[in-house]
Formats: C-alpha cells, sequence, structure tokens
C-alpha cells in the first residue's frame, strides 16, 4: 500500500514523505511499545538477510530513530573475506564493500547504485571464489586426496595396462529429482591391437562389429544402452565384448564359402588377372618360339612381380597419378613394348 | 513518469530449461507458486519482483522488501515462509532478504 501511494506522484523526493504517512497511518494501531524492545536483539542476531541496513521505525514522526549503517562501514581492509562470503550466496550490498553500478543508465546519467539493484541479484557471483578460499579448499580437500601411481607416468603405459576405456557420463540438475534416463549409457573403447587376435580371428570381428570399428584408429567402439541401469549396460558391454572375442576365433564350416566379393582386400594369387597376365605371357612365349617356360618361373620373374605390385595398389589405395603411372610402367615392362 | 516492471525472473542454472532436460514443467508450476506465495506472504513489502534461483536441491529465494513492518514480524514472516516451503517443495530453501527505503525504478519511460 505504501508503494502503490509512492508510486503515484512523480519525482523521488515525495516517495519517503508518503510512505512515511502511510506508514503511520497502517502500522501504528498495530504496534506496541514492545517494538523498541526488540531491538538489541535484532543486532545480535546473526541473519545476513537483516543487513543492520537502516531499519525505519518511525512511529511517530518527532521521534525517528538514526538509521543503523550498512556492515559495509565497519569492515576492515584486511578483514577475512572468506567469512563474509563463505558459500555461494546472493549479492548483499550492504556486505559488499564495493562501489558497484549495474543496470540502464538513467537518462544523461549512471547506471543505478547497488542498493536494491535486482540486476546483481540476478547474476551468479563469485564472491565465495576468491583466491584465498580455493585456498582453503585445497587444503581440506588434500586429506582426501591419494597419489597418482608413479608406474603409470606415460600415455602409452596406461593403455598397455587398462586397453579398455569405460565411459560414462552423469547428469546434474536443478531441482528435487536426481534420476535423468541418459545417465545409463556406457560406451566401452578398445584396441584391436591390444587384443589376441590373429588374421583370421581380426577379419570376422571387424566383419560382425560393422559400423562400430574405426579403421584410422583401430578403435572399436560399444555403445550400450538397452538395460534400464548403468550397471548392467556395463555387464552387457562387457558380455558382447567377451563373445566377439571367442567368436572370432572359431571358425565355422560355412566360412570356407568365402568368395571374391567377401574379402576385404585385393590379393592377386588366384585372381582374374594373375590368370590373363600368365595366359597372355604364355602365348607371347609360344609364338616366340621360346621353349616351355613354366608358371613358376614366369610368377617369380621381375616384371610379374612389378605387374603384381601395382594391381594390387590400384585396388586396394585407389586410383592416385602414382598408382596409375607405376601401373603404366609394369604393363609396358610385361609387354615389352 | 511511470517506470517499467521488470519481468519475472527466475535464474534456473543450467538444466530445467535446456532443450530435451526432464523437470522443466515441475519448476515452471513451482516458480509460479513462489510468487504468488510470497506476494501473499509478505502483504504490500515487496518492493520488486523476486528472484528465484536453484543450486542443485536448494532453492534460493532473492526479494528485495520495502521499509514497512518492523523486525520482528518480518522475522516470523521469514520463519514461516521458510518452514512452510521446504515442508511443500522437500528442498532445502533459503530466503535472502534486501530492504530499500522506497522502490527502486528500473528504467523511467
Amino acid at each position: 500500500m505504501a508503494l502503490v501511494g509512492g508510486a503515484a506522484v512523480a519525482g523521488a523526493g515525495y516517495w519517503a514523505v508518503l510512505s512515511r504517512c502511510c506508514g503511520r497511518v497502517v502500522v501504528a494501531p498495530l504496534f506496541g511499545s514492545a517494538a523498541y524492545s526488540s531491538v538489541p536483539a535484532l543486532n545480535s542476531t546473526e541473519g545476513q538477510q537483516r543487513e543492520a541496513s537502516s531499519r525505519r521505525r518511525g512511529r511517530t514522526p518527532q521521534f525517528i530513530r538514526s538509521h543503523a549503517s550498512p556492515r559495509t562501514e565497519k569492515m576492515a581492509v584486511d578483514q577475512d573475506w572468506t567469512s563474509v562470503y563463505p558459500t555461494a550466496a546472493a549479492f548483499k550490498p550492504a556486505s559488499v564493500p564495493l562501489p558497484i553500478r549495474m543496470g540502464y543508465p538513467v537518462k544523461r546519467g549512471v547506471p543505478p547504485p547497488k542498493e536494491g539493484n535486482l540486476e546483481l541479484i540476478k547474476i551468479p557471483n563469485f564472491l565465495h571464489l576468491t583466491p584465498p578460499a580455493i585456498k582453503k579448499h585445497c587444503a581440506a580437500l588434500k586429506d582426501f586426496c591419494t597419489e597418482w601411481p608413479s608406474a603409470l607416468d606415460s600415455d602409452e603405459k596406461c593403455e598397455q595396462h587398462f586397453p579398455i576405456e569405460i565411459e560414462t557420463v552423469d547428469y546434474v540438475s536443478a531441482g528435487t529429482s536426481i534420476r535423468n534416463p541418459k545417465a545409463r549409457v556406457v560406451t566401452l573403447r578398445v584396441k584391436l591391437s591390444n587384443l589376441n587376435l590373429d588374421e583370421h580371428a581380426k577379419k570376422k570381428l571387424i566383419k560382425l562389429v560393422g559400423e562400430r570399428y574405426c579403421k584410422d584408429t583401430d578403435m572399436l567402439t560399444i555403445t550400450t544402452d538397452r538395460c534400464p541401469l548403468r550397471r548392467q549396460n556395463y555387464d552387457y558391454g562387457i558380455h558382447l565384448l567377451t563373445v566377439l572375442y571367442h567368436e572370432s576365433w572359431k571358425t565355422e564350416t560355412w566360412e570356407s564359402e568365402k568368395s571374391e566379393e567377401d574379402m576385404e582386400e585385393y590379393t592377386w594369387e588366384n585372381s582374374c588377372s594373375q590368370k590373363n597376365a600368365l595366359d597372355t605371357l604364355l602365348r607371347i612365349k609360344a609364338s616366340e618360339n621360346v621353349s616351355n617356360v613354366t608358371k613358376e618361373e614366369l610368377l617369380a620373374s621381375e616384371v610379374v612381380k612389378n605387374y603384381r605390385n601395382s594391381v594390387i595398389a590400384l585396388k586396394n589405395e585407389g586410383e592416385t597419378e602414382k598408382n596409375m603411372s607405376q601401373y603404366k610402367e609394369s604393363v609396358k615392362k610385361l609387354l615389352n613394348i | 513518469m511511470t517506470g517499467a516492471a521488470m519481468p519475472t525472473p527466475t535464474v534456473s542454472v543450467p538444466a530445467g530449461n535446456l532443450a530435451g532436460e526432464p523437470g522443466a514443467a515441475e519448476r515452471a508450476v513451482e516458480d509460479a507458486f513462489l510468487r504468488r506465495f510470497l506476494y501473499g506472504t509478505f502483504p504490500g513489502i515487496l518492493a520488486d519482483e523476486a528472484v528465484l534461483k536453484r543450486r542443485a536441491n536448494l532453492l534460493v529465494v532473492c526479494a528485495v522488501l520495502a521499509r514497512g513492518l518492523p523486525p520482528a514480524k518480518l522475522y516470523f514472516l521469514v520463519g514461516y515462509a521458510k518452514t512452510l516451503l521446504t515442508h511443500f517443495y522437500k528442498c532445502p530453501m533459503r530466503l535472502e532478504l534486501q530492504t530499500v527505503p522506497a522502490k527502486v525504478v528500473y528504467k523511467y519511460l
């Protein structure tokens, strides 16, 4: 009620008077003289809310108590700031001895001062995290810390002793519930070079996992989230890894039917390229009436070896300038052009 | 000249209002109730909209009051508000108050 009356009148100067009048009218019947006896109690109770900044108890106009000054005026320069702001708290203008202004500047003026400034209250402040405060935190936490094991002083050693990396995410949110369904996701990462696999097992494993294997980093990544709990997902991930490992070592009967389309990389032996090359060379030799040269001799010859290497390079690595020119050279040598 | 009113400030850091995070609706309902509750508990002396902050489970209400009540009554109202709200929402609650001699105008239009 005091506020509404004050807002109706232009000019800040009248506000204090009006609020005083209204306050007197409204509040006076409720007052007892006992109100004054509570004043000493006010100053002695701790209460960051009760900043002691001018509590006006004007009951009658001729008796106006002097306003208690804000705490900032009694602060020593070398006080212990960590006891003023021990934890995260809102900005209290009567506790922070800094002349801060914040907000939209008054016309041809400065931003409003800190008293009653909502902008300063809204923003998070780090008054509780000054360097001396952080030093105190570290000193207190030191008792709970242990040294990093000295044997694990490099990344390679960490990888050698702990080849499997498990990744889980914890979610914190503002509110009364700590549950977040996204927290159940578990990611396992392992390098295949750390697993004991031979050629066949490695190829089979890569075929089994498909997209989860990254060729550039040689990393197998398994992400599990099908169980409701993180522990269950972790166990499932480990189980998957175990099963993959054992299955890739086994050779099934139907694996002998692996055809050329299933091969991961091109092998020249027993390919049509080899057959064609040998065929051509034999015919050349026959037309020149050279004595029967055997297949093995042809295969072992330099030109055929060059041809083989260039074809393998072309098929496996794709067509590059280098590969194409190498192929051209080897063909020319093969056909004696 | 009239002063511009501030929009209701709720500083919920960080989650809740992020896309896809749960609990945004519950926080919004809590905020609406809290504002009405404060408006009724501190009759006529709320100088400005209360700022609501949440730090994990802790609910912090920062309010600016005008000096219209004796401190004894204010203490009682503070205790009443805190106890009742902690029991309603089952979370710790902090009420950080500031009193000003007159209502602070945000901006003259």
